[in-house]
């Protein structure tokens, strides 16, 4: 019997002067108490087919053709008052980002109230002790307090669960989960996908789990619609897609869950010397002064921390978000000053004043490939910069950048033009190329992939993977995505709150977890 | 929205014209007393009619254009240079210094700038180049706390730091960096600020204490038609319409400068 | 939230402390002595005269000394005395502070009265016919001269229609009303003066809440809000107003100085005897006691104004009411 179901949906999009096509001729369907998975990458219209069974597409949107049946009603059909009775009742949904998506200035037993208030009609006391009910359901402590709090006073993981209470508490027939992990930490990720096991048991609901993971979509669901570019390529049960996939796009998307990187070797050996080594460092943040002048307040960002890193080894550096991976890496290059401790540098102690000599041996690549790069200076002359005021004559200086440009299959004569005539992984490549140009033997890449799309990461992975083969330099890979860093990285050493607590060989550390803290990292992973 | 600013630059072009070429424009001298003449309404001899004393309403106009033009730009000069040297003294080296300027910028953002400007040419005297001055004087904390801003998110900015990992110097940051980023809300607020400071200049003239007569200036100009008011709507009508004029072709320039900025910077 | 209140109290004494001393040295820019034009222009007043009469402001002393006698005094409240008419500055104040005043306090209802709607509108039917018109007449208020507006509305409703009155706040036979006879009548010589100083900052505050709105409606939230199957009216009025008034209260409160400002304009075109208008009275006749106490008492109520309009927004945004 199915509850849903969707025919022949073409939806298309207005964006400035063009009208796009976003959703081609989509037919789905799902039944009751079933967990369906619509798995795509970014741009094949997932999100877009969700809000349309919702109706609420943005305004530039529009539905050209085709059916949304729910029940005996056509969504597409419908007059916008029967359509809000249906949305948050019927159908409920579920975003990505849980801080955007709540209101800041209301409270979150006003939030979540409201619905019980204008669905139900109930009374506001009536509805307040539901309220208090359902947030137990979604495993809230303390629900009574949390009722008078706003959503900047929670965490991440109890924000998501906030929307996942707004979302189930008229226990709709159908939820639509929107990529609802993405943002949260790894551990976070684990807690909240099993509640969303249990929630659909315990309420008899179906669910329509949106993401790009299959590492996911293995733990959750049972059948799968594969979409690319607006069109369903590929539709079945779990088990047959991942076993004999058909399409190149559904093996690449599996591929990267895998986090298989294929096999191009690990890079080269590691070196016995050591390039880089820190001992004992530590990093406050945050301190605040008091009036009489005494730090009142100050947080260890990072603490009492040994690492070192041979030479053309690839050391990969994993924790949750705050733990001070980034901090680290900057102490390492010589960008942030360390309170205690200090850093050697092939050997000599590394202090500020000589920093300006340091940067053709270290070098940086960041997350955002936006804010990387400076928006006002051509590609040609961001990739050269580091080369800018050592006297070299026009024509090595364009050599270093053809070379340097063709490693990172980054065209030549694109050079003058400005970032944002470039995608983002192709920014990416071009902060690479910077960080390249001035030929570093050790490079930090802080969460270089993680603002990327599922199957761009795969190409900038390889890429860099690649250019270590050729190169050979010391990376130190941070990330808080433990999948990547095992298949790019050789050693990894774990971060939590500060402190280094555990390190050692990748597989290692992976199959054999010794610390707690590592054991819960590594069970949370989901598994393909 | 870049029509309204292509519009807002072509009447300020014009109006640069007129100030420039004003003693070919005008058709008669601004400040020639002719009582035969007084309170003509307009004619083909006097296109927008005659004052109280005989002067031509037209010449006078035309002339103001340059007292509003050139007291508007000079006086956001000022403002706009101490604003950037303070607003990024501010915000670069943050600390006491930081401290110290937006302390001052709170001063004197409490002071209603009429109340100030009042005071100080109480003391040192109406007259064209003390209205420059002051009005610059009480108008650069804007600008300053833009450029301080401006000078704070780029300072955090990935591509700074980038910067300094390939081992440049703060100058060359400053220069090749921060400057051009940064370069966009000044040239608006520079904008939005000479329409004011024209507005302000024809008020305080209009009170007595800006430009003194015989210089024509268009507020000085009104002060006779709030006399004559019911009887020679002209001396109301002219000088007021090219207050109105001026100030929208540059606050139409302004917004459009603004929309330009924005896009861009949008993914 | 009391800590709050009593941090920004105490970083407010700086501030003040700073306009007195702004507001001293303004007095102590001119060339020459402040007590020369009521002196030397008087040629009957000897030269024994005219030094007790420096002595007797202090002049003689050196400027850090003035400056603290100052001080002393004004935390009395003693601002001297107009040399006009020998009357305590602080009386010509306090008979003219409470007109300017309420001027501007009808002013900002009016303006929040006006222009939030007017921004909602416009925000909502963006790109629609009343957007439009109304952005055409934004920018027109913009750039007209407040006096010269004023000038136009007196002599249309004043003159030409005689509806309205256009000088001063009362009529001349005030006394002969009843009660409610005077409060109409004030009413009724408020009309233009309060459409003159709002006109301005209803367009600009207008504008601000159209980008705030415009802002606010894209945000997530607000889908998440529609997606609840929440009533439109609801999604505009509770979920996106709450968060795109916060801004405006800041600017409200960032647009007091400029209306006290605004004062100085249209008290003297209506002939109104308000602050502004004794301010530019006092220039006129060098009544420079005057002019220090007005400017120093102006700058003290935008302060207040300020510390105010902060007070709320803290109390209106819950990321700063509740603060970790």
């Amino acid at each position: 019997m199915n509850i849903l179901e969707v025919k022949d949906l073409n939806i298309s999009f207005q964006d400035g002067a063009s009208c796009k096509r976003v959703v081609k001729d989509v037919c789905l369907f799902i039944n009751e108490n079933e967990f369906v998975g619509l798995v795509g990458e970014s741009g094949s219209g997932k999100s877009m087919l969700a809000y349309s069974i919702l109706g609420i597409l943005p305004r530039a949107a529009r539905i050209e053709k085709g059916k949304i049946l729910f029940g005996p009603n056509d969504m597409c059909a419908l007059p916008e008052k029967d359509m809000r009775a249906i949305r948050g009742k019927g159908i409920s949904m579920i975003f990505q980002e849980p801080f955007s998506s709540l209101n800041p200035v209301l409270s979150i037993g006003d939030q979540i109230g409201e619905i019980l208030t204008v669905h139900e009609g109930l009374r506001e006391d009536i509805a307040k002790r539901k309220v208090w009910e359902y947030l137990d359901i979604v495993q809230i402590k303390d629900p009574e307090r949390i009722y008078y709090q706003y959503p900047h006073q929670l965490s991440g993981g109890q924000r998501q669960r906030v929307m996942i209470a707004m979302a189930i508490c008229l226990k709709p027939k159908l939820l639509i989960a929107d990529e609802p992990t993405t943002a949260l930490d790894v551990t976070v990720q684990a807690e909240i996908l099993a509640l969303l096991r249990k929630l659909k048991e315990d309420l008899d609901m179906s669910v329509l789990f949106i993401t790009h993971d299959f590492a996911i979509i293995n733990e959750m669901v049972k059948r799968i619609y594969v979409m690319k570019e607006g069109k369903v390529v590929e539709e079945g049960s779990k088990d047959d897609i991942l076993r004999h996939p058909n399409e190149l796009y559904t093996q690449r998307l599996i591929m990267a869950a895998r986090n298989i990187l294929g096999d191009i070797g690990s890079g080269q050996d590691a070196g016995e010397k050591y390039v880089v080594e820190a001992k004992g460092l530590s990093k406050y943040y945050g301190v605040e002064r008091g009036i009489l002048k005494r730090d009142v307040k100050k947080v260890l960002a990072v603490d009492n921390v040994d690492i070192a890193i041979r030479e053309r080894q690839i050391l990969g550096l994993v924790g949750q978000t705050g733990c001070g991976k980034s901090t680290l890496g900057r102490l390492l290059l010589g960008l942030e000053i360390p309170d205690s401790g200090n850093v050697l540098v092939k050997g000599k102690c590394l202090s500020m004043k000589k920093r300006f000599f340091l940067s053709g041996i270290l070098q940086i690549v960041f997350q955002d490939p936006y804010s990387s790069l400076d928006p006002k200076m051509k590609m040609g002359d961001i990739v050269l910069e580091g080369l800018g005021d050592k006297r070299m004559p026009r024509d090595r200086k364009d050599g270093i950048l053809r070379e340097t440009l063709s490693k990172v299959h980054l065209e030549y004569n694109e050079k003058d033009k400005y970032p944002h005539q470039f995608s983002g992984g192709q920014r990416q490549r071009i902060a690479i190329a910077r960080a390249l140009a001035v030929g570093p033997q050790f490079i930090v890449l802080d969460e270089p992939v993680s603002s990327l799309d599922v199957l761009i990461q795969q190409d900038i992975l390889h890429l860099l993977r690649d250019l270590q083969g050729d190169i050979g330099m010391s990376l130190l890979f941070i990330s808080h995505d433990l999948r990547v860093v095992r298949s790019f990285a050789s050693y990894v050493c774990v971060m939590h709150e500060g402190r280094i607590i555990e390190s050692g060989p990748v597989d290692e550390v992976y199959e054999n977890p010794k610390e707690p803290y590592t054991k819960r990292l590594i069970k949370s992973i989901p598994a393909l | 929205m870049r029509r309204l600013a292509v519009i807002g630059m072509g009447i300020i072009a014009i109006l640069i014209i007129i100030a420039l070429l004003a003693p070919v424009i005008a058709t008669h001298d601004p400040t020639e007393i002719n009582l035969k003449e007084a309170y003509l309404p307009p004619s083909s001899g006097h296109y927008f009619g005659t004052d109280g004393l005989g002067r031509d309403l037209y010449s006078r106009i035309v002339y103001g254009t340059r007292i509003a033009l050139m007291i508007g730009i000079v006086a956001l000069g000022i403002a706009t240079i101490i604003g950037i040297a303070l607003g990024s003294i501010a915000g670069y080296f943050g600390g006491k210094a930081d401290s110290i300027i937006m302390r001052f910028v709170d001063i004197m953002l409490c002071f209603p700038s009429f109340f100030l400007i009042l005071s100080v040419i109480a003391f040192i005297g109406p007259n064209i180049l003390n209205v420059m001055i002051i009005i610059g004087a009480t108008s650069w904390m804007g600008i300053a706390r833009l450029i301080r801003a401006e000078v704070l998110s780029l300072k955090s900015r990935d591509f700074i730091v980038a910067s300094r990992a390939l081992g440049r110097s703060n100058f060359y940051i400053i220069l090749r960096h921060i400057i051009p980023n940064g370069i966009g809300p000044v040239l608006v607020n520079f904008v939005f600020g000479v329409a004011a400071a024209i507005l302000t200049e024809v008020a305080l003239s209009f009170l007595g204490l800006g430009v003194q007569p015989p210089n024509p200036s268009w507020g000085n100009i009104l002060i006779e038609g709030k006399e004559a008011m019911a009887v020679c709507w002209w001396i109301v009508m002219f000088p007021g319409m090219a207050i109105l004029v001026t100030v929208m072709a540059f606050n139409l320039l302004g917004e459009g400068i603004r929309d330009m900025l924005n896009p861009r910077l949008r993914k | 939230m009391g800590k709050y209140i009593i941090k920004r109290i105490l970083a407010s004494l700086p501030v003040l402390l700073g306009i007195t001393i702004i507001s001293f040295m303004v007095i102590h820019l001119a060339p020459g002595k402040p007590t020369d034009a009521a002196t030397q222009l008087n040629p009957k007043i000897s030269l024994e005269v005219r030094e007790r009469f420096e002595k007797k402001y202090d002049f003689d002393k050196p400027i850090h000394v003035q400056y603290l006698k100052w001080i002393g005094k004004i935390i009395r409240l003693d601002f001297g005395r107009s040399y006009i008419d020998n009357r305590p500055v602080i009386r010509k104040i306090a008979e003219r502070l409470p007109i300017t005043l309420l001027i501007n306090i009808l002013s900002i209802l009016t303006i929040f009265m006006i222009s939030i709607p007017v921004g909602i509108k416009n925000a909502l039917y963006r790109g629609s016919v009343f957007d439009n018109v109304t952005t055409c007449i934004v920018f027109v208020f913009f750039a007209i001269p407040g006096f010269w507006l004023a000038l136009i509305l007196m002599s249309f409703f004043g003159v030409h229609l005689g509806i309205l009155p256009i000088s001063g706040i009362v009529s001349l036979d005030f006394e002969n009303f009843s009660l409610a006879g005077k409060i109409i009548d004030v009413a009724r010589h408020l009309v233009l003066p309060v459409l003159v100083a709002s006109l301005g900052s209803i367009a600009g505050i207008s504008r601000y809440m159209r980008e705030s709105m415009l802002n606010v409606i894209h945000e997530d939230y607000i889908r998440t809000a529609r997606a609840k199957g929440l009533p439109e009216n609801l999604v505009v009025y509770k979920h996106a107003l709450s968060n795109a008034l916060l801004p405006i209260i800041t600017i409200i409160g960032l647009s007091i100085p400029g209306l006290i400002s605004g004062s100085v304009i249209f008290e003297s075109v209506f002939s109104i005897p308000g602050m502004g208008r004794l301010m530019v009275e006092s220039v006129f006749q060098r009544d420079y006691d005057v002019i220090m106490a007005g400017l120093v008492i102006s700058a003290c109520l935008t302060l207040l104004g300020n510390l105010i309009a902060d007070i709320a927004y803290s109390y209106a945004d819950p990321r700063i009411r509740f603060n970790k």
